[in-house]
C-alpha cells in the first residue's frame, strides 16, 4: 500500500504520457484525452485516500517513524545512499494534503482547460508533479530529497510553459527554472557541509548528531564561520527560492502564466512548500543557529509586508493570489524564525487549502469570463456566478483570518508565538510588527478583489462576454475545499498546535512548544480584528463611497504609488544588476570565440587540413591506367628492394 | 644455336611488357585494356610451361590450364561489365571512365 502512494501518480504519469503521445496524432482526441484523465485523477484519488488510511492507522497504532526500505543506491567512501522512503506523520500529512490537491487539481483541469489542448500531456505533467513532490517529502536524506527538489523545479517549467505558443509563458518558465536552478547552490554547498560535519547525509543521523557539533567552526579565507551557521544559511538560499521569499520571489508572480489549476496546485501544495518543508524537516539545525533565524525573521517579514502591499496594486487576480501566498509563504517562515515549525506547518496545511480554493475559484471566474483576467474589467458577477462568489469569499475570508476560518486558527498560532518569543530582540519585533501590519494589507486586497469582481457595475462588453456559472465538476471542487477551509482550522487546531500536539510531532527532533487555546493572547486577536475592519472601511471607502479618492491618492503620492505598482521595482533592478551584465558578458565571451579561438585555432588548422588533403587528392586521377602504373611501379621497387638491399632470392 | 631457357625468359619477359604498355599507353578503348591484361597472363603462363619443363614436372603445366580458365570467367566477367557500362554511358573510351578522380 505504501508503495501505491508513492508510485500510483508516476504510473498515471507514464501512462498518461503515452496517451498524450497518440493523442497528439490523433484529429479528434477527446475520448483519448478523458482516459488520461480518468486514470491520472483515479490514480492520483487513491494515492491521497491510502495516504489518509496510512495516517489513520498510525494513530491507531501509534507508531512512529516508519522506514521502507527499497534499496542502496550507492557508497562512495564513507558516503552511503540509500533509497529508502520515510513516513512519519508530518510527512504523512504532507503527502495527503499534496495527494488531496493534486487529486482535485486533477479533477478540475478536465473542466477547465480547453479542448483542443492536448489534456493528456497536461495530466501526464500534472501526475509527475504530484509524484516528484511525494518523492521530496518521503525522501529519507538529502542526496535522495534532490531528485524531488530539482524534478518540481523541472515539472513547474513544464506546466508554466504548457501554452508554449504564446511569448510570456516560455520567459517565465525559463526565469522560474533559472531562478531554482540558482538557488541549488545553496541546496548543494549546504549537503556537503552537512557531510563534511556529520558523515552522514541521513535527515534520521543529522537531526541526531547536529547538536553535539553545534560548536564545530572552520576557517576559510581567514574568517572563522560556524558550521551551523553556513549550513543553515545554504539551505535558507535554497528554501528561499523555492518558497519564493523576497529577492529570490521574482519567478512566482511570473509563474501565473501557468493554466490556473497549475498555479492552484503550485501555490497550494506541491512547489511552493517544499521550502517551508526542508526547513521543517532540518529543524533542528535551525533551533541551534540563531543567525539563520534572525536572517529569516528579517526576510520573512519583509515578504509578508511586500507580499500583500504589491498585491493592494495589481489588476490580474491571478497574480493579486500570486503575491497573496507570498506574503502568507512569509507568515510561515515568520513562524520558523521564532522556532514554531508546528505553526508553521499548520499554516502550511490550512493555507493549502483556502489557496487552492482561491486559485481554483479565480479559475472559475477566468472560465466564466471567457479568459478575461483583468479586475477592472469584470464587476457585478455575484448574480452570474452565486456559488463561485461564495466559495472565494470563503476562501478570502479565511486567508484574512476571520475567526471560525482556517486562517484564523493558524495565523492567529504564529502571531502568538512570535508574540511569547523569550528572545525579545529587534528581530523579533520587527516581525510581530510587520506580520500583524500585513494582516491589513492582506484584508485590503481581498475585499478590493472582492468588491472589483463581484460587485461594483459591469465592465466587461456584455454583447461580447456570456458570463456563466462554471460546470458542475469545477463547483464540486470549490465546494468541497470551502468546506475544508471552514473546518480544518477549528477541528485541526489542537492537534497541531494545541493541547494534543504533543502526540503529532513526538516523532520529529524539535522542541515542542505547545499553545492552548486557552492560553491565547486575546488582545492579537483584537489588534488583528480591528485591523481587518479598519481596512474593509477604507476599501469601502475607495471603491465604493469616494471613487475619487484613489485618484486624488495618486496625485498625492505619485512616487509611492509607482513605487508600489511597479513592484519596487525588482525586475527592473534585476534585469539592470544581473540579466544584461551577465548578456554582456557573454556576448564579451561570444566575441572572443569568434574572433580569436575560432579564427586563429580551429579555422586555421581546419584549413590546413584541407590545403593537405587537396594535395594527397590530386593522386586519385580516375585512369586505370595510371593505378596500373603505380601499382606495377611499386611492385617493381618492392622486388628491387627485397632482392638488392635484404638479399631476399 | 640451341634455344635455352633464357631465351624463353626473354620471350615470356618480352611479352609481359607488351601488355603491361598496352595498359600504359591505352587511352581509348577499354576492350583492348581486356586484351592487354590478357597478353600479361599469358606471358606468366609462358613461364610456368618453362619452368615445368625445366624441372621436368607436371604440375605446372596443369596449373597453366586452371590460370587458362579463371581467366577466361574473369575475362566474361570484364566484359559483361563492360556492356552493363556501356549500356549506361554509352562509351568504352578509358579518357573518360574517371568518376573517381579525387
Amino acid at each position: 500500500m505504501i508503495w501505491s502512494i508513492i508510485l500510483l501518480p508516476f504510473l498515471a504519469f507514464l501512462a498518461a504520457g503515452i496517451i498524450s503521445i497518440f493523442s497528439n496524432k490523433l484529429e479528434n482526441s477527446n475520448s483519448l484525452n478523458f482516459l488520461a484523465w480518468l486514470i491520472t485523477t483515479i490514480a492520483t484519488g487513491l494515492s491521497a485516500v491510502f495516504s489518509l488510511w496510512f495516517l489513520m492507522n498510525m494513530i491507531k497504532m501509534e507508531e512512529t517513524t516508519i522506514v521502507y526500505e527499497l534499496h542502496d543506491w550507492f557508497i562512495s567512501g564513507n558516503l552511503i545512499v540509500n533509497l529508502d522512503f520515510v513516513f512519519d506523520k508530518l510527512v504523512i500529512i504532507m503527502v495527503f494534503v499534496v495527494a488531496f490537491i493534486s487529486f482535485l487539481v486533477h479533477f478540475y483541469s478536465y473542466f477547465y482547460i480547453a479542448k483542443e489542448d492536448n489534456l493528456a500531456r497536461f495530466q501526464a505533467y500534472l501526475s509527475l508533479f504530484t509524484f516528484s513532490m511525494i518523492m521530496l517529502v518521503t525522501s529519507s536524506n538529502l542526496i535522495q530529497m534532490f531528485i524531488g527538489w530539482e524534478l518540481i523545479s523541472f515539472c513547474s517549467y513544464l506546466l508554466i510553459v504548457f501554452w508554449y505558443k504564446a511569448e510570456a509563458p516560455k520567459k517565465a518558465s525559463a526565469k522560474a527554472f533559472l531562478v531554482n536552478r540558482f538557488a541549488d547552490i545553496g541546496y548543494l554547498l549546504g549537503t556537503f557541509a552537512i557531510f563534511a560535519l556529520i558523515g552522514s547525509v541521513n535527515f534520521a543521523d543529522i537531526n541526531l548528531a547536529v547538536a553535539n557539533v553545534a560548536w564545530v567552526h572552520f576557517n576559510i579565507f581567514g574568517i572563522d564561520i560556524s558550521y551551523i551557521d553556513f549550513i543553515a544559511i545554504s539551505f535558507l538560499l535554497a528554501a528561499f527560492a523555492k518558497s519564493s521569499q523576497i529577492i529570490l520571489h521574482i519567478w512566482l508572480p511570473d509563474a501565473m502564466e501557468a493554466p490556473t489549476p497549475v498555479s492552484a496546485l503550485l501555490h497550494a501544495a506541491t512547489m511552493v512548500t517544499a521550502g517551508v518543508f526542508l526547513v521543517i524537516k532540518l529543524a533542528p539545525i535551525y533551533e541551534l543557529s540563531g543567525l539563520a533565524r534572525n536572517i529569516i525573521l528579517v526576510f520573512a517579514g519583509i515578504t509578508a509586508l511586500y507580499g500583500a502591499l504589491v498585491a493592494c496594486m495589481q489588476k490580474d487576480i491571478k497574480r493579486i493570489i500570486a503575491y497573496s501566498t507570498m506574503s502568507q509563504l512569509g507568515y510561515m517562515f515568520l513562524a520558523i524564525g521564532v522556532g514554531a515549525f508546528s505553526a508553521a506547518f499548520f499554516h502550511l496545511f490550512t493555507h493549502a487549502f483556502f489557496k487552492a480554493l482561491l486559485f481554483l475559484g479565480a479559475g472559475s471566474v477566468i472560465h466564466g469570463m471567457n479568459g478575461e483576467q483583468n479586475i477592472n474589467k469584470m464587476g457585478n458577477l455575484w448574480r452570474k456566478m452565486p456559488l463561485t462568489y461564495i466559495c472565494m469569499v470563503v476562501g478570502f475570508l479565511a486567508l484574512i483570518g476571520i475567526p471560525g476560518f482556517a486562517g484564523f486558527y493558524s495565523k492567529e498560532a504564529i502571531l502568538n508565538y512570535i508574540y511569547k518569543d523569550e528572545i525579545l530582540s529587534n528581530y523579533v519585533k520587527f516581525a510581530y510588527y510587520s506580520a500583524i501590519i500585513a494582516v491589513f494589507f492582506t484584508s485590503f486586497y481581498s475585499l478590493r478583489l472582492i468588491i472589483n469582481v463581484f460587485h461594483l457595475k459591469e465592465n466587461y462588453n456584455k454583447e461580447h462576454i456570456h458570463v456563466h456559472e462554471s460546470p458542475l465538476g469545477i463547483l464540486v471542487v470549490l465546494v468541497t475545499l470551502a468546506i475544508l477551509s471552514v473546518l480544518t482550522g477549528t477541528f485541526l487546531y489542537d492537534s497541531f498546535v494545541g493541547e494534543t500536539s504533543q502526540f503529532l510531532w513526538s516523532d520529529l527532533y524539535f522542541t515542542i512548544k505547545t499553545l492552548p487555546k486557552d492560553t491565547l493572547e486575546h488582545h492579537i486577536e483584537y489588534l488583528t480584528l480591528g485591523l481587518v475592519v479598519f481596512a474593509f472601511l477604507l476599501t469601502y471607502v475607495i471603491y465604493i463611497r469616494e471613487k475619487g479618492l484613489s485618484n486624488k491618492m495618486k496625485k498625492t503620492f505619485p512616487s509611492v504609488y509607482n513605487l508600489v505598482l511597479n513592484k519596487f521595482y525588482f525586475d527592473e533592478i534585476y534585469e539592470y544588476c544581473i540579466v544584461n551584465p551577465s548578456l554582456k558578458i557573454s556576448r564579451m565571451f561570444g566575441k572572443f570565440d569568434d574572433n580569436l579561438y575560432d579564427k586563429y585555432g580551429i579555422n586555421v588548422l581546419a584549413s590546413f587540413m584541407y590545403r593537405i588533403s587537396r594535395t594527397f587528392s590530386s593522386l586519385q586521377t580516375g585512369f586505370i591506367n595510371f593505378y596500373a602504373v603505380v601499382m606495377v611501379l611499386g611492385v617493381f621497387l618492392i622486388l628491387t628492394y627485397c632482392f638488392f638491399i635484404l638479399g631476399i632470392k | 644455336m640451341e634455344i635455352t631457357i633464357f631465351h624463353y625468359l626473354i620471350l615470356s619477359g618480352l611479352v609481359f611488357f607488351i601488355g603491361i604498355f598496352g595498359i600504359f599507353l591505352n587511352r581509348k578503348s577499354i576492350v583492348s585494356l581486356i586484351m592487354s591484361v590478357e597478353v600479361i597472363f599469358l606471358a606468366i603462363n609462358i613461364n610456368f610451361i618453362i619452368f615445368s619443363n625445366y624441372w621436368s614436372d607436371f604440375k605446372g603445366q596443369i596449373f597453366v590450364l586452371f590460370i587458362l580458365t579463371v581467366s577466361a570467367t574473369e575475362i566474361a566477367i570484364a566484359l559483361v561489365a563492360l556492356i552493363v557500362y556501356f549500356n549506361s554511358r554509352f562509351t568504352t573510351v578509358v579518357d573518360d571512365l574517371s568518376n573517381l578522380r579525387g
